[in-house]
């Protein structure tokens, strides 16, 4: 909705000649059980869907790719580190199992447990990440790199924007820690906190879906 | 349907722990019999599909969203799951 | 007064991926253009021709049609922000500069054809310059985006709806794969290719689809724009 009265000093910038106080907030809106929810907020869902249609048409990509030379993608896919992913898959989803019980917590004021879940979601992505570094130098090690061979380009772009998606995803939880820590209560905070949970859900999602495509389906 | 409790996220997420087991393992060196890598790439992706699905539902709370959302959802990553078995397959 | 030029800028971001299409369609670079494969030969012929020219001088002029849209989303995340609006800043800094590394590409590829009889390696030069400064600057872009998402997201007085801002974000991430147009001649990471150029240019159109739609409903609705501010106290 837009504001209709005109502004006042208070909502002019500084420069403008306005005032440096913090206006008056309207007071938050009480949630009723009744209504169906929509996690985080409608919008959110435009961003999340449209971030996984980015990466599954690269996937799609990658599978279209894969037809024109079936064997020399297996012999390539054979050369990924194979537990590696499936232990970076595990670990993904048990951060995302911390974050929902964080969330949890969060909404019924636990505000300890609830920071130290997600401190303990943000171990799983460091543990995530020194996974995924310790499998990439052995891959370059090895000699596979995103311009040696068609599959390690898409390994290598799929799982590095995957990666930076863990690090922005690491950033946000950092950011809810902080809120726990603060003692932000659920109403001020439910819209951005379940935004950042779904957000972390996504990035464990894709992973599963990359795991699937490239780690199993390749080799098989 | 019912929301997702407490109880019922501890339960998904062993699912989950579960099938990414059975999934690495039909991903794994040992193929089955005949129609082997068809069959197991099929179920791989399968499988992957059926715990976004969970993720969505139970993590992402989807269960206690508008139904037009859930289906959404849904039909996103049923799609999706199609065209990526399609491109294996066919 | 005011009211129809916010509004007239609004519609400048619509009118700029209008404008731009039709130069390319015109200039052919529109529904192929060249790639990092093309042989010297395909380059060559290509600027040889006058519509090149024509068409390029059409979208040169058109792609700046960004500026107003950048200035009337600058004004709307003035009033999003408030006392201090770092954000809009950003916004006016980085989007001026998203509008120059617009039209320089367009620029090279009219020289290249304002003399197309030149040494071919030029004019291989010339356009890989011009296509690689059009696709792989990124930055500013990204900047741009999440600024105003940020200050969309974090706004009291809900100027614009919610999820415009992030529409803003998610083009933003659209953007990231673009550097690596630097690393390959061919393929779908290539300037051409798919996750790069088609990419980059739908979510860029439906940025300024999207803003320039939302902003002239903003412009349309907003009803004090004629009534002066209240005068500052006198200290």
């Amino acid at each position: 909705m837009t504001n209709r009265r005109p502004r006042t000093e208070s909502e002019l910038p500084e420069f403008l000649g306005g005032t440096t106080e913090e206006p008056a907030r309207p007071p938050a809106r009480p949630m009723t059980k009744s209504q169906r929810h929509i996690p985080g907020e409608a919008g959110l869902w435009l961003f999340l869907l449209g971030d996984m249609t980015i990466f599954a048409a690269i996937m799609l990509a990658f599978l279209w790719k894969r037809r024109a030379d079936v064997g020399g993608f297996k012999d390539a896919a054979h050369q990924l580190i194979q537990p590696i992913g499936g232990v970076n898959t595990l670990v993904l989803l048990l951060s995302s199992y911390l974050v929902v019980r964080a969330l949890q917590a969060h909404r019924a004021a636990r505000y300890v447990t609830a920071r130290r879940l997600v401190v303990g979601a943000m171990g799983c992505a460091v543990v995530f990440a020194g996974l995924k570094a310790i499998e990439y130098t052995a891959e370059i090690s090895a000699g596979h790199t995103p311009a040696s061979r068609q599959f390690f380009t898409f390994y290598f772009i799929l799982t590095g924007l995957h990666l930076l998606h863990v690090v922005v995803g690491t950033a946000l939880l950092a950011a809810w820690q902080l809120m726990c820590g603060r003692r932000r209560a659920w109403s001020a905070t439910q819209r951005v906190v379940e935004g950042i949970a779904c957000y972390w859900h996504m990035v464990d999602l894709l992973w599963v879906a990359i795991f699937a495509v490239v780690y199993l389906v390749s080799a098989e | 349907m019912s929301a997702t409790t407490p109880d019922r996220v501890s339960r998904v997420f062993v699912g989950l722990v579960l099938a990414t087991c059975v999934t690495w393992w039909l991903g794994s060196d040992s193929t089955l019999a005949s129609g082997g890598f068809e069959l197991a790439a099929t179920l791989s992706i399968l499988i992957a599909f059926v715990k976004i699905f969970y993720i969505g539902a139970d993590f992402m709370e989807l269960r206690a969203a508008p139904v037009i959302l859930r289906t959404v959802f849904l039909t996103w990553v049923g799609v999706f799951a199609a065209v990526a078995i399609a491109m294996v397959v066919v | 007064m005011t009211k129809r030029i916010l509004s007239l800028c609004a519609w400048c971001g619509p009118a700029t991926v209008v404008v731009a299409l039709i130069g390319w369609l015109i200039a052919g670079v529109l529904p192929i253009p060249l790639g990092p494969d093309s042989s010297v030969q395909e380059v060559v012929e290509f600027y040889g021709q006058t519509r090149v020219l024509v068409g390029m001088t059409i979208t040169s002029v058109g792609i700046c049609l960004v500026f107003p849209l950048i200035a009337v989303i600058g004004v709307h995340m003035v009033r999003m922000e408030g006392r201090t609006p770092i954000l809009t800043f950003l916004q006016l800094i980085t989007g001026a500069a998203t509008g120059v590394l617009l039209l320089l590409p367009m620029l090279v590829m009219a020289v290249i054809g304002f003399r197309p009889d030149r040494n071919p390696e030029l004019t291989v030069t010339l356009n890989d310059i011009a296509w690689l400064l059009f696709i792989t600057p990124v930055a500013p872009f990204i900047i741009q985006n999440v600024a105003i998402g940020l200050a969309i997201l974090n706004d009291k007085s809900q100027t614009l709806p919610r999820w415009v801002g992030y529409v803003n974000f998610w083009v933003a991430f659209s953007f990231i794969p673009d550097p690596l147009a630097f690393f390959f001649h061919s393929g779908p990471f290539g300037w051409r290719g798919i996750f790069i150029f088609w990419l980059a240019l739908t979510t860029y159109s439906v940025f300024l689809v999207v803003m320039g739609v939302m902003l002239h409903r903003t412009v349309k609705e907003s009803a004090d724009l004629e009534v002066p501010p209240s005068p500052v106290a006198a200290a």
